[in-house]
């Protein structure tokens, strides 16, 4: 027999445990390996109808391919049963990167489905949600479809919308943990399709800041483009679910802290003429501190420094004989007055369903006076710190 | 020789430190206290401290005796037996712990439609070769893998922290005294760990004072552990019943990282962490080993080493119910868990002490006879 040394035996072991691991990772290389039996989603949309029945639409991207695939069913694991049944590949929701909820979709609903999903840890935690202005197969079809030519998919461009521009899209975490609060209200960026007149009936190119124009397709007249348009109209999802107008929900571009860009508008009477303000934020540290002194008191806070777009507008001001810093004081001014105002208006609207969490910064901040106070949000003061600086 | 120095003890205190409470231990926690199970932790890892700063003083002052020679010289053999046997029975049931966490972790976050069993056999055949390794393998494996632990868990920390919105922490201690006592004991089998350093009594070469530097890469162990975990308890504080088994540590790398565009680059980082998990179970069971090894003698001891290894591996096939198994084990591990891991260090203080006594008396004896 043939006696090994123990430099010997150390190399045979280290030599087997090295086989081993490399075997058990060359597991994906075999046939039939994980991978070619999902359903890799890109995007995911859910729809309720009324029957209770629940829809699932979805942005494959097998084969590099994107395609829109659909199912249906009672609950949502029988949807999702559904739709691995009808393509013969069991859905992977791993790399989702969107989760669309449909327009008719309300709150429980929305809860049930985004609880489902995280729970049972199919869903990236970071996935953004957003809210289709139609139900989210309708969404999820016409979206494969404009995206399909430029080969991204429609997170991708939706996720362009969040980085770049004024659109507040939570994930889907941060979502749950709105609603699960003490304030028990969300909200959603609604994201949806526009039609625009196209010059020359070609696809449109990236630009504004209302708009993502990254994708775009002539409609049959060939006259037209049609463009996923993520909006600052957004969805609050509370008691009930209803839609917040533009105008009401401008507010958030300001308190919302994934905000980083976009574009800022004001108005300035100035030396008897008004002048129409634009520019683009640069820099924007933000935040809403909540307590409890005779009664609730709310203090929100924006400090902004702005790139002004229309120097040569005021330079005729400058030229007339007004101090330089006498103008951008009032430039100042006038955001800063527009800021208080948008605020003001979209704090007004959260009083009946608490989307901005002023609810759980009170409970955080004293949960004793909280559990005796009534809950009512119109009997807080608001306070506002808004400090502009345009450069 | 069979002797580990002290940079390995260094790299020793630091993977212990992390190795067990990774997996489902923060989520096991929320269930029991929601977000209070930030308090729960930081009490057991307070605990966990002053235990390994009992261990650093009979590192201390064992000298050259090793535990079962400290044990046997102060409470007599039989005595010393029988408390090694109790040590030796409560590391298989704490390593039948580990695999099960380590299943519930790889069947539900990488191979989830792979027959999980299969999995373990290498864990089960590395635990197996330290049963035949000499204690000073562990200490050199611990430096080569340390560094590879620290980056990784640096690594993670870029991805996640930045995203967090640690607000969701507070507020703290809504959920009652009661349930953050619950929370404390239930889950002491996952804590503790240091007592298995007993197994370097007199196994450190020339560490003399410089064992309380072991503190150190404990306490920066715990950071790490504490902040990982704040980002889970801060994440579902308000929604509790979300949490599966599904849910660890690992998940809140996604929060920050976003897998649909790098890919689940979180999860090759965290398997780097988990080598940490590897050499914890292998200490545990070459100690395990050396106790049976001392009780039954060398053949004896590594059969029977080999048996209960076996007999593990048997059992996580067994109880395929993993919700089941963690419930026996917090419902009736937690008290032999206090008493086993957090006595023992003080028994071998107290060893030390009757041995000194004993050596004091011997030597009065022998001047008086003088």
């Amino acid at each position: 027999m043939i006696k090994l040394n123990r430099k010997h035996k150390n190399s045979l072991l280290v030599l087997f445990f090295t086989a081993m691991f490399i075997l058990i990772s060359l597991t994906p290389l075999v046939p039939g390996n994980e991978i070619e039996t999902r359903l890799m989603v890109n995007s995911v949309g859910f729809d309720v109808k009324e029957d209770g029945t629940v829809e699932v639409s979805a942005e494959t991207i097998n084969g590099g391919k994107n395609e829109f695939i659909h199912g249906e069913g009672r609950v949502l694991s029988d949807a999702l049963m559904n739709l691995n049944e009808r393509y013969g590949r069991k859905i992977e929701l791993g790399h989702c990167g969107l989760v669309v909820l449909g327009s008719d979709i309300t709150t429980p609903q929305a809860v049930a489905v985004m609880i489902n999903i995280l729970s049972d840890g199919m869903i990236n935690t970071g996935c953004s949600v957003v809210s289709a202005d139609v139900s989210a197969r309708e969404f999820m079809q016409s979206a494969v479809l404009l995206t399909k030519s430029t080969g991204g998919g429609v997170s991708e461009y939706v996720s362009y919308a969040d980085a770049y521009e004024s659109v507040t899209i939570p994930s889907i975490l941060e979502t749950m943990q709105s609603l699960s609060s003490k304030s028990g209200a969300a909200v959603v960026p609604i994201i949806g399709f526009r039609e625009k007149p196209s010059e020359d009936g070609k696809s449109g190119s990236i630009g504004g800041s209302d708009s993502t124009e990254q994708s775009g397709s002539q409609n049959d007249s060939g006259s037209k483009v049609t463009e996923i348009n993520p909006s600052v109209t957004v969805r609050v999802f509370g008691k009930e679910s209803y839609e917040l107008e533009e105008s009401d929900a401008r507010g958030l571009i300001w308190i919302t802290s994934r905000t980083k860009g976009g574009l800022a508008d004001a108005d300035m009477d100035f030396d008897g003429k008004r002048f129409e303000l634009s520019s683009v934020i640069e820099e924007k540290k933000q935040g809403i501190e909540a307590e409890f002194a005779d009664g609730p008191i709310v203090t929100f806070s924006v400090e902004a420094r702005l790139k002004f777009t229309q120097r040569y507008e005021l330079l005729d001001k400058v030229e007339e004989g007004h101090p330089i810093d006498e103008v951008l004081d009032n430039v100042n001014a006038a955001y800063e007055a527009r800021i208080t105002d948008d605020i003001k208006r979209v704090a007004e609207r959260s009083v009946k369903d608490d989307f901005l969490g002023i609810r759980t910064k009170l409970y955080r901040a004293d949960p004793k006076r909280y559990n005796e106070w009534s809950g009512d949000l119109s009997e807080a003061e608001y306070r506002f710190d808004i400090k502009v600086r345009v450069v | 020789m069979d002797k580990v120095n002290f940079r390995q003890l260094i790299c020793l205190t630091f993977l212990i430190a992390i190795a067990m409470k990774m997996f489902m231990l923060p989520v096991l926690m929320m269930r029991v206290s929601g977000r209070d199970s930030f308090i729960s932790l930081i009490i057991m890892l307070a605990i966990d401290f002053v235990s390994l700063f009992v261990v650093c003083v009979v590192l201390h002052l064992s000298e050259d005796k090793n535990i079962f020679e400290l044990l046997s010289s102060a409470f007599g053999s039989v005595a010393a037996k029988i408390i090694l046997i109790t040590v030796g029975l409560f590391y298989f049931i704490k390593l039948f712990m580990i695999l099960i966490d380590v299943r519930v972790f790889f069947s539900t976050s990488v191979f989830s439609s792979t027959m999980s069993p299969v999995h373990l056999i290498p864990l089960v055949l590395l635990m197996a070769y330290f049963a035949f390794k000499p204690l000073c393998t562990a200490g050199r494996i611990s430096e080569i893998i340390t560094p590879i632990v620290v980056v990784s868990m640096l690594l993670l920390c870029c991805m996640t922290l930045p995203e967090v919105d640690f607000s969701y922490l507070f507020p703290l201690g809504q959920e009652g005294v009661e349930k953050i006592a619950t929370s404390c004991y239930s889950f002491a089998l996952w804590f503790g760990d240091f007592s298995i350093l007993l197994a370097f009594t007199g196994k450190t070469a020339k560490t003399g004072k410089k064992a309380y530097f072991a503190l150190i890469p404990a306490l920066v162990g715990f950071v790490f552990l504490v902040v990982f975990s704040t980002t889970l308890f801060a994440s579902y504080g308000d929604m509790t019943e979300v949490l599966t088994y599904g849910h660890n540590i690992s998940n809140m790398t996604q929060y920050g990282a976003g897998s649909f565009k790098f890919g689940s680059i979180n999860t090759v980082i965290y398997t780097m962490w988990l080598s940490a998990v590897l050499l914890s179970a292998g200490l545990m069971t070459t100690f395990m080993s050396h106790t049976m090894t001392y009780v039954f003698g060398y053949k004896c001891g590594k059969l029977l080493t080999l048996a209960g290894l076996t007999g593990i591996f048997v059992l996580s096939l067994i109880f395929a119910e993993l919700n089941r198994v963690i419930e026996i084990m917090t419902a009736c591990f937690w008290l032999p868990s206090i008493i086993v891991q957090y006595s023992l260090p003080i028994i071998a203080v107290a060893a030390i002490a009757v041995n000194k006594f004993k050596e004091n008396k011997a030597y009065d004896k022998t001047e008086q006879k003088a």
